[in-house]
């Protein structure tokens, strides 16, 4: 074999751990040597470089591409995904629960309503004034509204 | 338990029964060891990413074939190995220039840079990636999987599907020549 590389997997296997007993203690006697010792310093230097010099994570995202692949993602990203896909209709089905309940009517428009009623129609409201806003959004960004008469009618806005 | 406790075998025979937790946990142990193996090869970016799901994807198809004597990181080292290989092997055939993929390392410009430009690269790395970029594709996976990741040279033999004494050659190779590129940045 040739010196160079014997010296070479002498460094390596005593880096790695599994130069053992009397020939780690040969290697370290040695160390002596300059040119052993330079050896053993560009050695380590190269070990250090080469490890900090790839990420330690993947990119963003990239795991949960290959977990929607393999048909392993968790239900709940699933979920996201659904509501993300169908936002005109969830915001359609949630104004329809809401209509359904004449009471958050009245408290939407500003009209007073019994503390009772409002307190558990209250997070109903939010949502649908969420999903509202959201397809006014979408709406707006294409001209006049398909639903801005009935958001009027139910007091949440639409009047463009 | 937690799934990022699960041992090796635990986290095996659970994704053998098909547990979709135990796949999430798998995926997300193993993704970053392919994508840097992937990224050492094709150079980070969507090949590399590509290169990553094409190993999943092979990964849960055979993983019947597993053999539970094998290190998983060997296993799936050697899957994502062979599918940055075959990407690189594609991307050098339409040229006709580097159907051999131990030239495909040398397709680089290897333009001399500018004094300016060879200090502002000593900061960023951008030595050693270009150093590494001369590499033979081969070698800059051999270089990872046994500095990056850990793996013995019998694991990295393993996964390449070398002799272990060919390992050892190539490896000594490879370092003797980043230390002869990158003996300036050594010496400062």
């Amino acid at each position: 074999m040739d010196p160079r590389q014997e010296l070479d997997e002498r460094i390596e296997a005593y880096l790695d751990g599994t130069l053992e007993g009397e020939a780690a203690r040969r290697f370290e006697r040695d160390l002596v040597q300059p040119e052993v010792a330079a050896a053993l310093r560009e050695a380590l230097l190269l070990r250090e470089i080469l490890r900090s010099t790839l990420p330690e994570e993947a990119p963003e995202g990239l795991a949960e591409r290959i977990e929607r692949e393999l048909g392993v993602a968790a239900p709940e990203r699933r979920g996201a995904v659904r509501e993300s896909r169908f936002p005109l209709a969830r915001a359609a089905l949630g104004g329809a629960a809401w209509a359904w309940r004449g009471p958050l009517a009245g408290w939407a428009a500003g009209a007073p309503v019994a503390d009772a009623a409002v307190d558990g129609l209250r997070p109903l409201g939010r949502a649908v004034r969420a999903g509202a806003a959201r397809v006014g959004r979408r709406e707006g960004a294409s001209g006049p509204s398909r639903w801005s008469g009935w958001l009027r009618a139910i007091g949440l806005g639409g009047g463009r | 338990m937690a799934a990022g406790s699960w041992s090796e075998g635990e986290l095996v025979r659970r994704c053998r029964e098909g547990r979709p937790e135990a796949w999430r946990e798998m995926i997300r142990r193993f993704t970053p060891l392919a994508y840097r193996l992937s990224a050492r090869m094709l150079g980070a970016g969507a090949e590399a990413e590509d290169a990553v799901q094409e190993t999943f994807s092979s990964v849960h198809r055979s993983f019947a074939t597993f053999d539970d004597q094998r290190s998983l990181a060997a296993w799936i080292s050697a899957i994502a190995y062979h599918a940055a290989l075959r990407r690189v092997g594609r991307a050098a055939r339409p040229g006709g220039a580097a159907a051999d993929p131990d030239a495909a390392g040398e397709l680089r410009d290897e333009s001399e840079p500018g004094p300016e430009q060879r200090a502002a690269a000593l900061e960023t790395g951008a030595i050693l990636d270009e150093a590494l970029g001369r590499l033979a594709v081969q070698d800059r996976a051999l270089l990872a999987l046994r500095y990056r990741e850990g793996l013995s040279d019998s694991e990295v033999a393993e996964a390449v599907g070398m002799p272990v004494g060919t390992v050892k050659t190539r490896l000594f190779r490879a370092r003797e020549k980043l230390r002869e590129w990158l003996a300036p940045a050594f010496e400062e």
